[in-house]
This record gives structure tokens, C-alpha cells and sequence, in this order.
């Protein structure tokens, strides 16, 4: 089913080589508050540089950060460092949202040593009562007129409001259907997995958008036809219902190439039905309003989404996170963190007080970076807590 | 002919087997794990089951566990670790609520509740921090004291030292410039002891400390940690006596062999 997917990424690279030979500009960008309809809008091509998950671009990257570092920052480093990846070695200018300090170091080290322009997207991140201050929405706006103005500047080509409504009303259609995918019909009907939905969601960051929705649509109604022959199939037969235990996994990010808490975990029979990670279904929240001013609705949009530790006010994080592993029933809860990532690390607390003490669902600490090095420790864990949560052997 | 269960620890210091009949456990064996712990943890099922005058064809079920457990192929079934030693423990000393198990190469604690069933755990990771090997490496290496003799000795202590990395790496040239300073082996010993029993005492309040609290591992046979650690809990710390406490993890693996294979009703479901 996802062959047909496989072979546009294959393809990719080539097409981005020709459109750059064409005149295109390529933007990397990072992080979940880039706009990327801006950059699509302005005739670029958007690449979210989601890659992580191979020790080797982490190590490259370590000359330049220390080994005490966000893996993935490292990774991010190192891929262009090492000059081997297509989608890192095509970029012409990056956009990196003004996040964590991993980020600034990206920011600082393509701008200093890879000589690439950089434009560091502010974004404030100070709440009273669970809100944002008034002023914040006029700052962020102000801050994509700005990088609005140096997209033109950069590409040539003007971002007129029609243009960027076409381009939102294009995102707002493949949001729609990674929601739709990522949510499975309930009633025990078979759908893809959320580590398939995960894998769809991130090939798509790398494509065209309007050849990635084609191929959604397709997948979608696949799907669709083949889930209502299934259900009708397995009523007449009885067919009973798979009930392994329900997991979530919260974290960072869960890179492109990243599979080894994701596949650990499916080995051992957990079931996968929800997230809360930076690249997963709250990557495709909440569309952009299509009738509003374009550029205050996509403002409105990015920085009222579902953040992380080190930009969202902690209560709604909480609130968040709970109201995710309470709508999809989860049994446990994997805290996947990325080594040395302190924000996401130090929100550990207020997720065994409010999941492990409130709600009983029991909650297991991964902590790792992308090297292969600890499979058996983590695998081990994994088990032992499926082997808690399932209770067969008590 | 009498039907037997057996549970294979493969641990990455020492491999485990215990054997049992339906009434208990009957025999044991521990053996080196070695470069090879496949076979290491198959010579120690047959040693003991040779010490019953007895072999394979009369063993009905084999669960592994241990870090070496998927690279058993004797075993019909691999369990963690961590249900092992909990099924264990609340074998032989009924009413364990918390156990913290010091092997050679990882420390865990595991809270059960009054039933015996598993609620919470936490492994450490990967460094080999505060656990056997680095008891071993610093006794041997650096102290030049028997493995056996460490925690007795470091019982004369008058004057602990402050040792504050429990690295292996570090902590030895920590050791090394103690000794230059002119403090006594016992109260480097006894310091060293202390220094694990923090960090394990880390752990084990992370999932709770109830007593009774049960140690386990090589490492609770030495008394210099067990009295260290008990000071740093706050509570009184035992360990098995009526067996070797390196043996509960296979021991619990028996017990399941024995339930799964006498088609025991192993609770089934989701807890809730």
C-alpha cells in the first residue's frame, strides 16, 4: 500500500535536483511553528529536516556540539557536515523557529561554518493563567511579515494573499487526512498502525505537498473500501478482537530513521494508538482558518498548536497530554526522551503525579540517544512493562 | 519418572538454573556467563539437572530471563528479569513489597503490591555504575581485596571517606589518590559501599520503599552494602536466606515453567 510512497521519496531527491536546476530555492526548516505554507507560497521548496535516528550523522556532529548534546541537534549538524544527504546537502537558506537551545545551535552552526542563510523565527513563549500574552500574537505576526518579506527577497517571487490561501487550503486538506489516518475508525476495524501513519506523516514532510496529498487521497480511500469489506467480513465470522496493550508515547521528536524505541516496542506486542510527540498526529492539529486575513491566520494557527516543555505553558501541557491518554484508553505510557534534552526530561514528575498517581496508568522512562548500543537494556524494560501491564504471570 | 520445571538466569556475570518439581524448588546451579551465554546458561541446566541423576528429556517446560534470555534456544518461553524476581521473591520471603536486585552489570528496584504483583520498576542504565562490576573492579584491581572479604572489612571502618563518582573509570583514580592521601582500605571500602547505596537508594525511592525490602543479586552478599544500604533507605534490608539470593530471579522463571506448563491459570487481562 505505502509502496506507491516509497517511490516518490526515491524519486525526490532527482526532482529537487531539477527544480533547483530550474531556479528554485530550497528551505530547511525546524520545528513545528514554521509556517510552511509562507515558504510553499513564495514558490520554494519546503523540506522539514526530520532525519535522526543513524548514529553516524549524530557523531558528525559531535565536533561540533560536544557529546553531552541533543542527538537529533547533532544529527542535524552532522548530515551536512558529512555532505551525503540529498534533502541536507540541497538546502539553500534555513528557517528555524526560536525554540530551544538545541535549536539556536543549529541556527549559529549552519550560519557560521555552512555559510547558509538563516532566518530565526521568534516565538514567544511567556504565559499568565494559562494564556499568552495579549502582545504575543502581534509580535509572531510581525515576525512572519518579516520572514514573509525575506522569502520574496530570496526567491523573487512575490507571496501575494492568493497565493498563500491556495497554499493553505492545501495544507488544511493534508492535515485533514493525516488526522483521518492517524485516528482509526473505532469498533476493532483494521486500519494502518500509528507507527505507519507516523512513517506516512514524515515522508510527507520531505515531498511535494501536492503530490503528497494525491497519494494520501489514494491511501485514504484504500483504506477506506478495504476497512468496510474487513468489518463486514469479520462480523459475519465473530471475529474476535486483538487486545493487546494500548500504549502511548510521549517525547520529542521521533526522527524520520528513528525506529529503535518504535520497533523494540512493537516486538514486544505493545500496540502503538497514540502520541504525544512534536512529529506526530499534533503536528496536523487544528487547520488554518481560510477566511481569516492569511497571514493572521496562520499566526493564530502556529502559535496557539500543542507545544513543547520549553515553549508551553506547563498546566496546558498537562491537560493536554492526560486528555490524549484518556480519549484513547492507553494502558501505559512510554516517556521516550531523547538524552540531555532537559525540557522534556524534566516534566517527568508531572507525568507520573497526573498519569502514574491519578489515573493509574503506569508510565516507563526511556532515556537514549540514536546508537544501538542499549537495544538489550531497553528492550528488557519494554517487556517487563507489558509483562506488568498484561498481569499474566501474577 | 518425575516431571521437572526449569528457569535459566542469564545474567551477564553468572549464569542460573534452578529446577523444580511441582512441590518447590530441588536443585540448582551457578556457572561463569563467560564469552558465550547461550551455552553457559545450558551447562547450568544440565549441571543441575545431572546433580538429580536426571537430563533434558524429563525437564516439561524452560522459561529464560536475563539479559541472556533471547539467546536461549533450550527455552520454550523468555521472561523479564523483573517478573522473575518478583514471582521469586514473593516465593521465599512472603510479603516483599520492594525489591532491589544488584547484579553484575545492572541494579533494579521493583515495587510489588500486597499480592505480589508487579506495579513499578526502573532499571538503571547502561554504565555499570554501582553494581558488581564495579565492586569487583575496585576490590580486585585497586584495593587488592577478595571479593568476599570487601564488606566485613569495610564494616571496621571508624571513618568513612566521602567517595563522590560512583563511575568505574573515575572512581578509581579517585581510590588511587585516597590511598596516596594515607586513608585505610576499610574506610575507602566503607565509602565505596556508601556510594553505591546512594545511588541504588536513588532508585529504589523512585518506584517507593515498603518494606519488607528484599535484596537480591551477587552483590547482597556483601554486608558492607546491604547495612550501607539499609542506613540510606531507612529500613531494615534482608536478604534470602534459606538460598543463595543470586538464584530468586531463575527461581521465579521455574515457577512460571512449572504454572505454564501445568496449565496453572496465569491471570490473563489488562490491569487496570
Amino acid at each position: 500500500m505505502i509502496g506507491s510512497l516509497a517511490e516518490l521519496l526515491r524519486e525526490r531527491p532527482e526532482s529537487i535536483k531539477k527544480a533547483k536546476e530550474r531556479g528554485a530555492k530550497v528551505v530547511g526548516y525546524f520545528c513545528p511553528y514554521v509556517p510552511v505554507e509562507l515558504i510553499h507560497a513564495a514558490g520554494m521548496i519546503p523540506l522539514r529536516l526530520v532525519f535522526g535516528g543513524e548514529a553516524e550523522a549524530s557523531e558528525a556532529g559531535e565536533q561540533f556540539l560536544g557529546s553531552y548534546s541533543c542527538p537529533y541537534a547533532r544529527a542535524c549538524i552532522g548530515y551536512r557536515a558529512l555532505g551525503k544527504d540529498p534533502y541536507y546537502a540541497a538546502v539553500d537558506a534555513l528557517c528555524v523557529a526560536s525554540t530551544c537551545d538545541a535549536m539556536k545551535r543549529i541556527q549559529d552552526y549552519w550560519q557560521y561554518y555552512f555559510k547558509v542563510p538563516v532566518f530565526a523565527l521568534g516565538v514567544p513563549r511567556t504565559y499568565d493563567r494559562f494564556r499568552l500574552r495579549p502582545y504575543a500574537m502581534e509580535y509572531f505576526e510581525k515576525e512572519l511579515e518579516l520572514l514573509k518579506s525575506r522569502l520574496e527577497k530570496l526567491s523573487g517571487n512575490e507571496v501575494t494573499d492568493r497565493r498563500l490561501r491556495d497554499s493553505i487550503k492545501l495544507y488544511n486538506s493534508i492535515r485533514l487526512l493525516m488526522r483521518e489516518l492517524y485516528e482509526r475508525p473505532s469498533g476493532g476495524a483494521q486500519w494502518i498502525s500509528w507507527s505507519e501513519a507516523l512513517h506516512i506523516s514524515q515522508t510527507g514532510l520531505l515531498l511535494d505537498p501536492s503530490e503528497f496529498l494525491e497519494e494520501l487521497q489514494r491511501i485514504y480511500s484504500r483504506l477506506r473500501s478495504s476497512n468496510t469489506l474487513r468489518a463486514m467480513a469479520g462480523r459475519e465470522a465473530g471475529a474476535e478482537e486483538r487486545h493487546e496493550p494500548r500504549l502511548m508515547v510521549y517525547g520529542s521528536l521521533v526522527s524520520l530513521g528513528d525506529r529503535k524505541v518504535l520497533d523494540i516496542i512493537e516486538q514486544a506486542g505493545g500496540d502503538i494508538v497514540a502520541d504525544a510527540t512534536c512529529t506526530g498526529l499534533r503536528l496536523w492539529r487544528k487547520d488554518v482558518s481560510e477566511s481569516d486575513r492569511p497571514l493572521s491566520a496562520l499566526a493564530e494557527r502556529y502559535l496557539t498548536n500543542v507545544s513543547c516543555p520549553y515553549m508551553m505553558d506547563m498546566g496546558m501541557r498537562v491537560s493536554y497530554v492526560t486528555k490524549v491518554a484518556r480519549e484513547n484508553q492507553v494502558d501505559g505510557l512510554i516517556y521516550y526522551n531523547l538524552r540531555y534534552c532537559e525540557s522534556f526530561r524534566g516534566e517527568l514528575g508531572l507525568f507520573e503525579d497526573a498519569l502514574k498517581k491519578e489515573m493509574k496508568i503506569p508510565v516507563l522512562l526511556i532515556e537514549t540517544e540514536y546508537s544501538p548500543s542499549d537495544v538489550g537494556t531497553i528492550r528488557t524494560k519494554v517487556e517487563a512493562f507489558l509483562e506488568m501491564i498484561r498481569g499474566v504471570y501474577a | 519418572m518425575v516431571a521437572l520445571f526449569a528457569g535459566v538466569d542469564i545474567g551477564s556475570t553468572t549464569a542460573k538454573a534452578v529446577v523444580i518439581n511441582e512441590g518447590g524448588a530441588i536443585r540448582s546451579w551457578l556457572l561463569p556467563t563467560g564469552a558465550k551465554p547461550t551455552e553457559a546458561g545450558e551447562n547450568a541446566l544440565k549441571a543441575t539437572l545431572h546433580g538429580l541423576g536426571s537430563d533434558m528429556k524429563d525437564v516439561r517446560y524452560v522459561v529464560a530471563t536475563g539479559y541472556g534470555r533471547v539467546l536461549a534456544p533450550f527455552a520454550n518461553e523468555t521472561v523479564t528479569e523483573i517478573t522473575c524476581h518478583a514471582l521469586g521473591a514473593r516465593q521465599i520471603m512472603p510479603g516483599t513489597r520492594t525489591v532491589i536486585d544488584l547484579g553484575g552489570q545492572d541494579a533494579k528496584a521493583i515495587s510489588l503490591d500486597e499480592s505480589g504483583k508487579v506495579i513499578d520498576f526502573v532499571i538503571n542504565d547502561k554504565c555499570a555504575a554501582g553494581t558488581g562490576r564495579f565492586l569487583e573492579f575496585a576490590a580486585k584491581l585497586v584495593l587488592d581485596v577478595p571479593l568476599e572479604e570487601m564488606g566485613p572489612l569495610s564494616l571496621k571502618s571508624t571513618a568513612p571517606v566521602k567517595i563522590t563518582s560512583t563511575c568505574t573509570v573515575f572512581a578509581q583514580t579517585e581510590i588511587v589518590s585516597l590511598l596516596a592521601s594515607g586513608a585505610t582500605k576499610e574506610d575507602i571500602l566503607a565509602g565505596l559501599h556508601r556510594a553505591i547505596a546512594k545511588r541504588v537508594g536513588a532508585l529504589a525511592k523512585h518506584v517507593g520503599v515498603r518494606p519488607v525490602v528484599l535484596m537480591t543479586g551477587g552483590v547482597s552478599k556483601n554486608i558492607g552494602v546491604k547495612k550501607a544500604l539499609g542506613d540510606e533507605l531507612g529500613v531494615e534490608v534482608v536478604t534470602p536466606e534459606t538460598m543463595d539470593p543470586q538464584l530468586v530471579g531463575a527461581l521465579g522463571a521455574s515457577l512460571i515453567a512449572r504454572n505454564r506448563s501445568l496449565g496453572i491459570e496465569l491471570r490473563p487481562g489488562i490491569m487496570r
